[in-house]
């Protein structure tokens, strides 16, 4: 009897660990190379004068960033990654008004290394207002949007080399990884129906029946939709692949079908909706839908699914406890 | 700030409402760690008031003689007051009367956003050196007559003479940056700017890693608008003294009518009692909300992550480390019942079996705190500490996060307690996001 136990306990800890390797390689490590490709290639653009070759690439960026973004773990791996992310985009993560920050920056002779001290004159943020904003025969602003780049190449950089080094804390215990995962799913959820979608189409309870574009996570670039995207893509490279087992696979394992495949129809719906969305949509009928729909989702993660795998909430306790 | 409220009377007020009959209703004792708080707050406020009052006579004196010895008084008197203050910070985001936006205890005031309303916009006090290296005018010293704040809908205000009145009319008018009242006003208008807007590195108001804002005695003595700097400076003080009489009388023993007596269900009128749970999980919400969206992310991470001076609390005189030491002890004082070494009676941790992990969160947050204070006395105040390249930023930020998870554990020390509190209870919603 010890022997059938034994095995079924190994064999349970290989299954669990191939589904945290793959979606280790293949969507945290894969979606943090993308994002180093695409922010290297905006430079190259940048060097070379091609401006508008650089904002097609930016778009590239957003959609590989907001990937790494929605699936980050690294400061639940090591606390010192915690604010990472901060330091590449800092959409709803300061009061600064970068762009007179940024204008101020122009205008003055200071060594523009210098100027660019804070963070966030460093961000995806801050390159989005030169690239969609500025004249890049201004040298000043050129040489502006390269330390951004290089800035973001290395943030981006540092996310990878650590995660690397912890991979083995990630996927040596199936129950942790899959625990971390779906907090930042939930809490990436908030984020997305409230501040990405709700503030823009008037529906969240900060800015309730007023709508507004200009809220927009990229509204300069008109990058907000492909932003939202790419998150819930992120979602469903997480819960719901085809490709590799995953997230959805272990919650079945741990008796969550129903809940999972509920989940997983919220999330279709809204990508569906999204994919039918262009920039302007997000303050209409559309964007209050795509509310609903992310709302719908957020209360499936939350109340069903996490309910559902008490592991989740005894992971999450035991490592705040 | 007083955005950290919110999440406090959605949360604990709900318990408040529907509050249980209180200790008085069925004879028993009031409960040991709402006695032990309670003591706490009234001495701990009593101690403020004393400093606030000799703070008072210190720029009573400043302003009637002013020179460069009476002016150091004045600096001392107000990093002397801050000590107290600081700690009382504990008490607020529970519902009680320093902050309450609801309920019968407002009658109190709920004056923390009169007392230490921040970050603020100076330039609406007195002049400035704006980032292009101009004088700014157009505030309250040098305007005389009529002074309507920028801002939402802002309300002018006959400031003619600089009356504690006319300060609050104008405290917070037109938006939160506003502040014309509290221990920040009377910061700036003793020590001026220190910040370059420029330019954070450059520091080209007040240069060096030990120098803090640099106001000229002569604003004083010589310069035109001397006089009303003295005004404003004492009203600031009266206000800011009747301000902390009113939270000393909320918490004064023998009171069976004040705040302290419904915190501990003893009130003469029944319908203000406060259920014994209903405290608990106010005074443990509030505790765990306060170190953690308020301390950990408001006051230190929006500072180093930025990195940005303007969100130091103390800026003009760069006593913030005195305000992140004190505030932190407000803290510990709660936690463990103990108030300037005194022990109080019983406290929150000591129902808690294991505490190993939060002692060993506490004694690594002392360590830092410590080195923060011993770099700020020796070396690099704390808009130094937290420069993009300076290594103690990185020891700043671990400070962060081991205050967010402190205030994390307070769920755990409601538990003990037989209070449920879930890790939203302890954290601010619309904490800046970072």
């Amino acid at each position: 009897m010890k022997k059938i136990i034994l095995l079924t306990v190994l064999l349970l800890s290989f299954t669990a660990n191939a589904v945290s390797r793959d979606l280790f390689e293949q969507v945290i490590i894969a979606n943090v190379e993308q994002s180093i490709n695409s922010a290297r290639g905006i430079s190259d653009s940048i060097e070379k004068n091609k401006i508008k070759q650089a904002q097609v690439l930016f778009t590239q960026l957003i959609v590989n960033w907001k990937k790494v973004q929605a699936t980050y773990v690294l400061g639940d791996l090591n606390e010192d990654f915690l604010d990472t992310p901060r330091y590449i985009d800092i959409f709803h993560g300061n009061n600064e008004d970068i762009k007179t920050q940024l204008d101020l920056i122009i205008s003055v002779t200071d060594d523009v290394e210098y100027a660019l001290y804070k963070h966030s004159h460093k961000t995806i943020n801050a390159l989005e207002y030169l690239l969609f904003t500025q004249d890049f025969t201004n040298d000043r602003i050129k040489a502006m949007a390269l330390i951004m780049t290089k800035s973001i190449q290395s943030y981006l950089n540092q996310i990878k080399t650590a995660y690397q080094k912890y991979r083995v804390k990630f996927i040596q215990d199936e129950q942790f990884s899959s625990a971390i995962l779906l907090n930042t799913l939930v809490s990436g959820t908030y984020a997305l129906k409230e501040w990405r979608i709700g503030d823009v189409a008037g529906m969240s309870k900060k800015h309730k029946g007023e709508a507004d574009a200009s809220r927009g996570e990229y509204a300069l670039s008109k990058n907000s939709v492909a932003a939202i995207l790419a998150i819930l893509q992120a979602h469903k490279q997480v819960i719901d692949s085809p490709k590799y087992k995953d997230f959805g696979d272990i919650a079945i394992k741990f008796g969550a079908t129903q809940e999972i495949n509920k989940t997983i129809g919220y999330l279709n719906q809204a990508i569906n909706q999204v994919m039918q969305m262009q920039e302007q949509d997000l303050s209409d009928a559309k964007g209050k839908d795509l509310y609903k729909s992310t709302s719908q989702l957020m209360q499936s993660y939350y109340s069903s699914l996490m309910n559902k795998l008490g592991f989740v909430s005894q992971v999450l306790d035991a490592d705040g406890d | 700030m007083k955005t950290q409220n919110k999440i406090i009377t959605s949360t604990v007020l709900a318990f408040a409402i529907i509050s249980a009959p209180s200790a008085a209703f069925w004879g028993e004792e009031p409960n040991q760690i709402l006695e032990t708080y309670a003591d706490i707050a009234l001495q701990n406020y009593s101690d403020t008031l004393n400093d606030a009052k000799s703070m008072q006579v210190a720029l009573n004196s400043f302003s009637k003689r002013p020179s460069v010895k009476s002016m150091q008084n004045a600096k001392a008197a107000w990093l002397n007051a801050r000590e107290s203050y600081g700690q009382t910070e504990i008490f607020r985001l529970s519902n009680g009367p320093i902050d309450a936006e609801e309920g019968w205890q407002t009658v109190y005031g709920a004056p923390e956003g009169q007392l230490n309303a921040w970050p603020l916009d100076e330039n609406m006090i007195d002049y400035t050196i704006d980032a292009k290296g101009r004088k700014t005018s157009g505030n309250i010293i040098d305007t005389k007559g009529t002074f309507k704040p920028t801002g939402e809908k802002p309300q002018a205000v006959n400031i003619r003479k600089i009356t504690p009145a006319a300060l609050s009319l104008l405290n917070e008018n037109g938006g939160d940056a506003n502040v014309a009242t509290g221990y920040h006003a009377i910061e700036f208008l003793l020590w001026g700017q220190d910040q370059d807007y420029n330019s954070f590195l450059k520091d080209g108001v007040t240069n060096g890693a030990l120098t803090a804002g640099l106001r000229s005695v002569s604003d004083y003595t010589t310069d035109k608008n001397a006089n009303r700097r003295k005004q404003y400076l004492n009203a600031a003080a009266a206000l800011l003294v009747s301000d902390l009489k009113s939270m000393v009388s909320a918490w004064a023993k023998n009171d069976n009518s004040n705040y302290r007596a419904a915190f501990l269900g003893i009130n003469k009128d029944s319908s203000k009692n406060i259920d014994e749970n209903a405290a608990l999980t106010q005074i443990f919400a509030g505790m765990g909300v306060f170190i953690k969206s308020e301390l950990a992310n408001e006051r230190i991470a929006v500072a180093v992550l930025t990195p940005s001076e303007e969100d130091e609390h103390s800026c003009f005189s760069d006593n913030t480390h005195r305000d992140i030491t004190q505030n932190y002890q407000g803290f510990k004082n709660i936690l463990f019942g103990t108030y300037q070494g005194v022990d109080y009676g019983v406290a929150p941790i000591d129902a808690l079996e294991d505490k190993d992990k939060l002692m060993g969160l506490i004694k690594s947050a002392d360590k830092k705190v410590a080195q923060m204070n011993a770099l700020a006395q020796t070396s690099a105040h704390f808009d130094y500490q937290i420069r993009p390249n300076n290594p103690q930023s990185k020891q700043i930020k671990k400070l962060k996060n081991e205050l967010r998870e402190i205030g994390n554990q307070m769920v755990y020390i409601a538990r003990a307690n037989g209070v449920s509190l879930n890790i939203s209870d302890v954290t601010d919603l619309d904490e800046t996001k970072l």
